[in-house]
């Protein structure tokens, strides 16, 4: 099961160009369906547990998966927007074939990274998604394509590299036999080394966090991929550094991230602060976004960093939830372009036209501002206070973030979807048929998991629980 | 009736309101609307006569990790849950019960509107919001309901978010200004009510409020200093959203709103949040001398800016709005000196007056086809007798002529005031003569005189829907009073007694010949500034009041926070956009130089950035290829 999980969309990404060019939407559809309901399957059987076997023996490399609570929901979740990226990408995109092979291909590296339990194996995924996301920019991004992709790619290539020269690192002081995450904690990299290495791992966490200074990418590559806002969506998905750092930094290198607590959080909390001042300025929605999204990272981040217990399940309750109200907002985005045809913060007065596409999209904005009730509140706050138990002052400075969350957002809607529609420009018409559907679920996701948060807190709650006392419970 | 029904009756009432707005033609969603109010109403009644010495505790699901108290060293996740006593009972029914007659009200008001069905839902929203604001068993489930109301208010405030009819410029920026305003500096409150969460959680390991109530031992060994930050921080919450100084200037802005909402929102119940907040933590304030001075101080100066701020404003609703900002400042200054009861029933009193004056208004405006400023009016008496009645009783009440409600209860608070601090309730006693002055230039400017507005119109009462609450209200602005007459004047205290159950009162040590002195001074006051304003208006002086523009832009407050906060961040926003394209270059500079080789100089002249990938992409697959090789050799 774990494997159809994993591998059904690189296979319909495969499959799609056999299929007659009519049917490709639908075809897309139905196996990022087929993965969702895969997932959702997984989730009413409690998860799916571990299976390893050796890969490339000669080099200790294993095939090693498992979906536990936490990567069952970020795989959930990822399936999830998968699924309303290739509904929008269907309608929007003409003859979208290879859009939709690209998200599908996506798709199983964002699955895989999350169910590896293996070191190489999730550097394998972990490029592997590269891959998709680069092209996706290549053949579907605006004019300055070129340079936000190379951009993009050195930035992640050079965290790559440092990380993988860190995998090896630790296999080789450690003295594990593979690379399979359970050896490698039963032989564990102590001291000095210890340190090295994770900032090797934490080079390219911090590209794919991202966390300041390592997040130039980011604005360019949001700005210039495709107005619709699908490979965006993908983009958002494609954030797992915070993942990463849970996984493997936690349990292979605890003292250094303890020892670094400091500087890390610090980092953390002045990239949400320092993101949501800049959105403020912002006058086009992708960039504000980008901004916006980055602004959240930090407070994941600020949330792993931290080592409290409370901040973490907030950092990946946060993590999983904040793909799907960003996502949606990155498609509310494309929906508005689709319309207007500009993606300016400037244009004024949607809401007149087109009601229920200004109030989901208004419902998205305040789930990401976390505002309590919705999903993103119940991460923020439990980040911010469990951050607080560890350092007060820097709880106080991404604590600021929210009020500057509250300044971008509202500004940028006011002049958008408020105010007067200028005489003479173009009616916008509101939402029809599928963008209910596009808008609607992910906000009815949003609503659901911020009040009757249980379920997924179930997910989360007992893997933090097992990981945070695999470092001896005292931290 | 479970508690939940009581946010949960609204709750659908928006839902169905939002969702299928089409479906309602006519008034039929306001009173669809006003339905559910009313059954919330009912349930409210039912839960306050099944009341007992022992508060009704009803906890629902798993909300928030970590955040209660467990056992075995092991914290408990947080449930929703609802929590009944004499406090919360008390504000459901005022918050229902006042909530209900504004809705109905609003049924005629808002007739015209092209989003009536709307205006309803986002009502019902805001009155499901403030009753789980209230009936919260924990502080985030409060801040729910607390950043619920802010959401509302702002949703309501920018109700005309496109101006007038949807075509006026340059109202659309006013209106939706205002309400992002609102929302931005709720939010600077909020902050430091989730600092003052954190704080808590950090000491006593729980947020649920019972919980904490219930450790006296631990709170009494707790280090002063700790709480005393504890309540600095709920203060700031507090001052926030009840716009107290510093965080005050939104509120007057918030008169953007349709008039309702005013009344509603920014009048009888969300402003008083930050009251019941205070209320609510007795448990922390009663330990807390040093920040309990700090509310005390914050509430006596507010009421003193509120005032002077009135004194020489021309639009109907920002006199009553300054005067808003100026009784929540009473309010603050009783909880300040521990007399919550106080606090309370001046809360509830001020819920009755306060909307039956921004009702009134909206008549007046409504008559008047939009015309908002007082000097455009005058004369109103004659045309309009029954608003005129009302407004008069409202006026009576808030200037504190004997029997009517502001009577008892401002006196309740200038008691407590003399009997604790003398300073205090001489600012106290100062605001209580301003206030007598601007709302009887208030009454005079519109209701006396000549009318001096265009005379093309024919203002006359409101029909009957409009009416009725206006009625219902004036009759409790008049006994609403009663519930709470001191001993001194043959009274029982029954609401103190009421609430006393609940919440701690302190009682005070005056003689009653002392009260009676307190109490003429009192009226002579109110009555002075009352005759004050008919003075000035047989002087026909009325129409620019005292302090010219330094009240009339309330101070200059608000000229200030715009040009040192609002352009600061906003120059700082602009930097940091700059910066960091600067911190782009930066890196870009920094990954060229770090990675020079020197065989590779000759590519990175033809652009660095594509090359270094490049680089990259071949590093990555040499090693991958040498581990091939290797693992193939090992494998021979």
């Amino acid at each position: 099961m774990i494997h159809f999980f994993i591998f059904l969309p690189v296979l319909a990404s495969l499959l799609i160009f056999l299929v007659p060019v009519r049917w490709r939407e639908e075809f897309a559809g139905a196996a990022a369906g087929l993965t969702l309901a895969g997932g959702l399957w997984s989730w009413s059987v409690g998860g799916l547990s571990a299976y390893s076997i050796n890969w490339i023996p000669a080099l200790g490399v294993t095939y090693s998966v498992q979906m536990d609570g936490v990567s069952l929901l970020l795989g959930i979740v990822t399936a999830f927007m998968t699924l309303i990226a290739i509904i929008y990408a269907g309608k929007r995109i003409p003859n979208p074939g290879t859009m939709l092979s690209l998200i599908l291909m996506m798709e199983t590296g964002l699955l895989g990274i999350y169910a590896a339990r293996d070191l190489v194996l999730f550097y394998v995924f972990f490029e592997d998604a590269l891959i998709p996301a680069l092209l996706m920019l290549a053949i579907y991004g605006k004019a300055h394509r070129m340079a936000a992709l190379i951009k993009f790619a050195a930035y992640t290539l050079f965290g790559s590299l440092l990380m993988l020269i860190s995998i090896i690192g630790v296999k080789y002081y450690g003295g594990s036999p593979t690379f399979a995450l359970a050896d490698l904690q039963a032989h564990p990299v102590t001291g000095t080394v210890q340190t090295w290495l994770f900032l090797g791992f934490l080079a390219a966490m911090a590209v794919k966090l991202p966390l300041f200074p390592m997040h130039a990418w980011l604005p360019d590559f949001h700005a210039q991929n495709h107005d619709s806002g699908v490979a965006d969506v993908m983009g958002t998905l494609y954030k797992v550094g915070a993942y990463g750092l849970f996984r493997f930094g936690v349990i292979l290198f605890p003292d250094a991230m303890l020892e670094l607590r400091p500087i890390l959080m610090a980092l953390a909390a002045f990239t949400a602060l320092y993101a949501a001042w800049i959105a403020f300025s912002q006058t086009d929605w992708k960039r504000l976004l980008a901004y916006a999204g980055l602004s959240h990272m930090g407070l994941v981040g600020l949330g792993i960093f931290s080592m409290n217990e409370t901040a973490m399940i907030g950092a990946l309750f946060l993590l999983a939830f904040q793909n799907v109200y960003t996502g949606a907002l990155f498609l509310a985005a494309g929906m508005l372009q689709e319309r207007v045809g500009s993606l300016s913060t400037k244009v004024g007065g949607i809401m007149t036209q087109a009601g229920a596409l200004s109030g989901l999209t208004m419902t998205l904005w305040f789930a990401s501002i976390a505002v309590p009730g919705l999903a993103g509140f119940i991460g923020e706050f439990s980040i911010l206070l469990g951050a607080y138990q560890v350092s007060p002052w820097l709880a106080f400075l991404a604590g600021l973030s929210t009020i500057a969350a509250a300044a971008y957002a509202l500004t940028a809607y006011q002049t958008t979807y408020w105010q007067v529609r200028p005489a003479g420009a173009v009616l916008a018409h509101d939402l029809r048929d599928l963008d209910w559907l596009i808008l609607g679920a992910p906000v009815a996701v949003a609503i659901f998991f911020g009040i009757y948060s249980g379920p997924a807190l179930a997910l989360v709650q007992p893997v933090v629980r097992a990981w945070m006392n695999g470092l001896g419970g005292g931290v | 009736m479970a508690l939940y029904w009581l946010p949960l009756l609204p709750l659908i009432g928006f839902l169905l309101l939002i969702v299928g707005g089409r479906w309602f033609s006519g008034t039929s969603g306001g009173w669809l609307g006003s339905g559910f109010i009313g059954a919330a109403f009912v349930v409210a009644l039912v839960r306050f006569f099944g009341l007992s010495d022992v508060p009704a505790h009803e906890t629902l699901w798993t909300w928030l990790p970590n955040m209660a108290l467990g056992t075995g060293g092991v914290s408990a996740n947080l449930n929703v849950g609802f929590y009944l006593d004499q406090l919360s009972s008390v504000m459901t029914l005022v918050i229902t019960g006042v909530g209900f007659l504004i809705h109905v009200y609003s049924i005629s008001y808002m007739r015209e509107d092209a989003r009536f069905t709307r205006f309803f839902a986002l009502l019902n929203f805001f009155v499901a919001m403030m009753l789980i604001l209230v009936l919260a068993d924990s502080y985030p489930l409060m801040f729910v309901g607390w950043e619920g109301v802010g959401m509302a208010s702002y949703l309501l405030i920018g109700f005309w978010f496109a101006g007038h009819k949807d075509h006026n410029a340059a109202d659309g920026v006013n209106n939706s200004n205002a309400a992002r305003k609102a929302f931005i500096m709720n939010r600077i409150g909020d902050l430091g009510f989730m600092l003052g969460m954190f704080l808590i959680y950090k000491v006593f390991g729980t947020l649920v409020i019972p919980e904490l109530a219930g450790q006296e031992g631990t709170l009494a060994v707790t280090s002063r200093p700790l709480i005393e930050l504890i309540c600095l921080f709920l203060l700031v919450g507090a001052v926030g959203k009840s716009g107290q100084l510093p965080l005050t200037t939104w509120l007057p802005d918030a008169m953007a709103g349709p008039t309702p909402v005013s009344a509603l929102i920014h009048a009888a119940t969300m402003v008083t949040a930050g009251v019941y907040l205070i209320a609510r933590s007795n448990f922390f304030y009663d330990l807390a001398p040093g920040a309990s001075m700090w509310v005390a101080w914050a509430g006596g100066l507010t009421a003193l800016y509120g005032a002077l701020s009135a004194l020489n404003q021309t639009d109907i609703k920002k006199i009553l709005a300054y005067s808003t900002v100026s009784q929540l400042g009473y309010m603050f200054l009783a909880v300040g000196l521990h007399s919550y009861t106080a606090a309370i029933f001046h809360l509830v009193t001020h819920a009755f007056f306060k909307a039956l004056l921004f009702l009134a208004a909206g008549a007046v405006i409504h008559a008047l086809h939009e015309e908002q400023d007082v000097r455009k009016m005058g004369g109103l008496a004659k045309s309009m007798p029954f608003t005129h009645i009302v407004s008069l009783i409202g006026v009576l009440a808030i200037s504190g002529i004997p029997i009517f409600a502001g009577f008892f209860s401002k006196d309740g608070i200038l008691a407590s005031a003399f009997a604790q601090n003398i300073p205090l309730y001489l600012i106290g006693l100062f605001v209580a003569f301003l206030t007598a002055f601007y709302m009887g230039r208030w009454y005079f400017l519109v209701w006396r005189g000549e009318y001096r507005g265009d005379t093309k119109l024919h203002p006359h009462d409101g029909d009957a829907v409009l009416s009725a609450p206006l009625g219902i209200l004036a009759a409790l602005a008049t006994v609403g009073g009663f519930l709470n007459v001191p001993s001194f004047l043959g009274g029982g205290h029954v609401l103190d007694n009421f609430l006393g159950r609940a919440i701690p009162v302190h009682e005070h040590e005056i003689l009653a010949s002392t009260e009676w002195l307190a109490t003429l001074i009192a009226v002579a006051v109110a009555l002075a500034g009352l005759g004050w304003a008919f003075y000035e208006h047989r002087r026909r002086a009325l129409q620019v009041g005292p302090l010219g523009q330094f009240s009339f832009q309330a101070l200059y407050l608000d000229r200030l926070y715009t040009a040192v906060v609002g352009n600061g961040s906003k120059v700082i926003s602009r930097g940091l956009d700059t910066v960091d394209n600067g911190v782009d270059g930066a890196m870009n500079g920094i990954v060229s130089n770090v990675g020079a080789p020197g065989w590779l100089v000759t590519i990175w002249q033809s652009g660095f950035v594509r090359a270094y990938a490049l680089s990259m992409l071949l590093g990555t697959a040499l090693i991958v290829g040498y581990w091939a090789l290797k693992a193939i050799g090992g494998g021979l």
